[in-house]
């Protein structure tokens, strides 16, 4: 199940409301949360796509059914330069290799939209916003690395676990957004 | 972010179906958060007219234009198969089945999306319009005005 922030019915709406209603929608969300844009116009795909590269917010993904779309858009965070402090870093290749080692676990804290469309086989999937409460289920025996999309998030979450004393804590970086290892999605027909 | 984009649109034409064009390129523009100004100049000034007659003081002539055009966007014809009206009675059945937003909707949607609206003053003295013939979002300019926004505008159009 893909939770989303919001959800916005632009179900039967032609083109241009539905990006109008987006934009809309957007405006008073949060960065970082992810709106979902249900429409029945085919045309919504490219259109919101198109509107979401020149607005700077993530175009994550669309799931089709019966004829409806749900288009998943995440507001841009000023996050998109990479700015990190926490020290233990690796990078794509590096992660490869060490996710070898019987006790390594692959923490993804996107959001669970971005996470459905494509992870990392075995990748755990906690946001960002829910590490605090789910940090408990984890065993501070294993070496975790901590993966997003381009390292700021997972950043922020290394700093988390560590305070909240994990020892054996890495950053991925950059992350999803050049990751062209194996993926896995749990979305059927995605696009 | 990155610097504020314009789009300008000159609309010159009085038909629905390119007044429909002009006002959903202006929507989607303002949707992508573009400075949006519509400049409606010769018959595309009728877009803008209230629905209503209006009294004013005006010559023979002026009063027979005034009857002649169309008052208001709903009232205005199609550049294509318009046959004595009957074109825009038809296109406008199939636009409610396929939840298309009528010109009026339209011009409500940019005006709350501040789209600006310009009337050039020079084509209202020709065809005889008033400002009070024309709605209150309306603002009144002429060629320099439109330059004004267009020069630096990323999207200029003349429909």
């Amino acid at each position: 199940m893909i939770q989303t922030d919001k959800v916005l019915d632009a179900k039967g709406l032609a083109c241009p409301m539905p990006i109008v209603k987006t934009r809309k929608m957007i405006k008073d969300m949060e960065e970082g949360q992810v709106l979902e844009v249900q429409s029945t116009d085919s045309g919504t795909t490219a259109d919101l796509r198109a509107w979401s590269e020149s607005a700077g917010h993530q175009y994550v993904g669309n799931v089709e059914e019966n004829g409806i779309w749900r288009h998943f858009v995440r507001k841009a965070d000023s996050g998109d330069k990479l700015e990190t402090v926490y020290p233990f870093t690796v990078d794509n290749k590096q992660l490869l290799e060490s996710l070898e080692h019987p006790k390594a676990v692959l923490i993804d804290v996107r959001e669970t939209a971005e996470y459905a469309f494509s992870y990392i086989p075995g990748a755990l999937s906690i946001p960002l916003g829910q590490l605090e409460e789910q940090m408990q289920y984890l065993d501070k025996e294993h070496k975790l690395y901590v993966v997003c999309r381009t390292g700021n998030r997972s950043d922020m979450a290394c700093q988390k676990l560590m305070a909240a004393g994990f020892e054996c804590v890495t950053n991925v970086i950059p992350g999803m957004s050049t990751w062209d290892g194996e993926i896995e999605n749990t979305i059927g027909g995605m696009k | 972010m990155t610097e504020q984009k314009k789009t300008t649109i000159v609309l010159f034409s009085g038909d629905y179906d390119k007044a429909m064009a002009a006002y959903i390129i202006a929507n989607g523009a303002a949707a992508y958060d573009h400075e949006v100004t519509i400049f409606h100049t010769f018959w595309g000034l009728n877009a803008l007219r209230k629905d209503e007659p209006i009294k004013s003081n005006k010559s023979f002539i002026e009063k027979a234009f005034g009857k002649m055009m169309p008052r208001g966007a709903d009232k205005m014809g199609l550049s294509q198969m318009n046959f004595a009206g009957m074109g825009p009675k038809m296109i406008k059945q199939v636009m409610k089945k396929h939840n298309a937003m009528t010109l009026p909707q339209l011009m409500d949607m940019a005006v709350e999306q501040d789209v600006k609206l310009i009337a050039c003053t020079m084509t209202m003295d020709l065809l005889g319009l008033g400002q009070e013939e024309l709605l209150e979002e309306v603002e009144y300019g002429g060629v320099a005005a439109y330059l004004g926004e267009a020069q630096n505008g990323h999207v200029n159009l003349f429909i």
